[in-house]
């Protein structure tokens, strides 16, 4: 499926702004594809995708993908105005990178939704961050969802690179120690690092 | 408490550092790595006492276990260092680039009667853990094919900056990827006695492999394929998948998942029913205390640990275990290359499941 391209820049808030839904790539999560189809066939007017990985449950009201490859991805994120996502921190860095507002639904080990409850654990460290909403019943996602969509950014200034007076401290200390030792590729007696 | 030091700090071992330091059983004692600037900021940051040389730490520090996980052209002379010392070793995969080596520490690591393992973490995911137990029991009749397939989104364009890029150091998808599948295979069904049809391609890299197909030769008819390519970005993530067919049915094993379909007539006793069978990996895992990156990294580590403190030299991935695949790499290396390969090791008297199922062997 082609990913849409909505001009750059923050969308107007209301209805028309894309909520990209995802639930990562490593295990199905059918409670969130079906709350979130039920909220979609509530708010036919509002435009959405879901990735919905291997899960059996496929939406009716609201197109989706099995699973977009990295590229296509990171595109619905740039064009989303809410992400709402498992508790995956892959999913969150890249809201965060584009400093968009995210609604987390956690995955519960009882439900065998995930091997254990660490996402309940990422949920409640990243509670009450810039631009999270946390989800944990079925029954709140509307009004979670409504308040996302009156968050502002997420992320705090994320980037994915560290700050560019760390890397240049960083070259610095590399530097220094290559002219203090330089690599020898044929020792075998030293740990050399790549 | 067990005594442990962290040798190696790079990816796997950071991943190691936190998961050794969560361990209720364990005392990290000590870290070590060549880069200065690591360790200045972990020991300004979490107080962990620093090494930059090995063979200083083993000396000045009273030890009962050493994770390893340096580059992989490091590892036999650090596993044999610490084994010389008595202590127990858990050593990062693949196991050693030179087979002569690592036979000489499978042998020093059963004199020593110490715990040896290798991180083949994939032996520790709830489905490929259950495949192993349906065919240990010889679920399927009489297997005669197996197939495994490993992709991921590692090297997506020419670059070549690190150790893993470096054919000399162990880089590749063939000891990265592949080897996790061949693991796999000799895991679920022994190792084969000859390969065939290998190709190590390169699809970006400058020095090493990016894609690994070979034909692998069990004997009695029974032929196995091996496919693994790290350029693949389709899949967000690496996938692994093992489908084993047999006389009474078929196994496939992911990540996610085990399905069995199953036409044999002792399903009663094996838990199966005729048909499909289909177990989540979710309904087949045990917690773990500490979860990063995927429970098998924390439950390997367990499982080292615990062996430790049982005494207990029995091992789910053994030095053993981890010299036959690193045998059948060699084997797809001389292959690709259009030498006559080797034959392989002895088959491990528990993995010897084709032996057992062909009646006729």
């Amino acid at each position: 499926m082609a990913p849409s391209r909505r001009p750059e820049g923050p969308p107007a808030l209301g209805g028309g702004a894309l909520i990209f839904v995802t639930v990562g790539s490593m295990l199905p999560f059918d409670r969130l594809v079906r709350s979130f189809d039920a909220w979609a066939a509530a708010h036919p007017e509002e435009e959405a995708h879901i990735q919905i990985g291997t899960g059996r449950y496929e939406p009716v009201h609201v197109p989706w993908s099995r699973m977009l490859d990295g590229r296509s991805f990171e595109e619905k994120v740039a064009s989303a105005s809410l992400i709402v996502s498992h508790a995956g921190t892959g999913t969150v860095f890249a809201a965060f990178e584009h400093a968009k507002p995210i609604v987390i639904v956690p995955r519960y080990a009882a439900l065998r939704e995930h091997t254990t409850d660490h996402q309940l654990h990422t949920a409640a460290w990243l509670r009450g961050k810039p631009g999270i909403v946390v989800c944990e019943k079925d029954e709140d996602l509307a009004a979670k969802i409504a308040e996302g969509r009156g968050l502002r950014p997420s992320g705090d200034g994320f980037s994915k690179t560290a700050p560019r007076a760390f890397t240049d401290r960083l070259r610095r200390a590399i530097a220094d120690a290559v002219r203090r030792d330089p690599p020898k590729p044929s020792s075998n007696s030293t740990l050399t690092r790549g | 408490m067990i005594r442990v030091a962290l040798i190696g700090l790079g990816k796997m071992g950071i991943s190691h550092l936190a998961i050794v330091r969560s361990h209720p059983s364990v005392e990290l004692v000590a870290v070590c790595d060549t880069a200065g600037y690591l360790l200045d900021v972990l020991s300004k940051y979490t107080g962990l006492k620093t090494y930059t040389d090995y063979k200083t730490l083993l000396a000045s520090e009273a030890l009962d276990a050493v994770v390893i996980s340096t580059p992989s052209r490091y590892h036999g002379e650090i596993v044999r260092a610490a084994l010389e010392r008595g202590l127990h070793v858990f050593c990062e995969k693949p196991f050693c680039l030179d087979l002569d080596e690592a036979r000489s520490l499978v042998d020093l690591a059963r004199a020593q009667g110490v715990v040896n393992q290798v991180g083949y973490h994939y032996r520790f995911v709830g489905a490929f853990q259950e495949a192993h137990r349906l065919l240990q029991a010889g679920a399927i009749g009489s297997v005669h094919h197996v197939r495994a397939e490993a992709y991921g989104p590692v090297v997506l364009q020419p670059k070549g900056a690190t150790w893993r890029a470096n054919k000399r150091e162990g880089g590749g998808c063939l000891y990265d990827y592949a080897s996790h599948a061949i693991d796999l295979m000799n895991y679920l069904v022994g190792p084969p006695r000859a390969v065939s049809g290998s190709v190590l391609n390169r699809i970006y890299s400058a020095d090493v492999d990016d894609e690994v197909y070979a034909t692998f030769d069990y004997g009695q008819g029974m032929r196995g394929q091996l496919a693994a390519n790290w350029s693949d970005e389709s899949f967000r993530k690496m996938s692994m998948k093992i489908t084993v067919w047999g006389t009474d049915g078929r196994i496939t094993a992911d990540r996610q998942e085990i399905q069995v379909f199953y036409r044999g007539s002792n399903g009663a006793a094996l838990g199966l029913n005729s048909g499909w069978n289909v177990r989540y990996t979710t309904d087949l895992t045990s917690e773990v205390s500490y979860y990063l990156r995927g429970e098998e990294y924390s439950a390997q580590m367990d499982h080292f640990f615990s062996s430790i403190e049982n005494r207990s030299i029995e091992n789910v991935s053994p030095f053993s275990s981890a010299l036959l695949t690193d045998t059948v790499i060699h084997q797809i290396q001389r292959d690709a290359l259009g030498e006559r390969a080797e034959p392989a090791a002895a088959r491990p008297a528990r993995g010897g499941l084709v032996k057992r199922v062909f009646r006729f062997s």
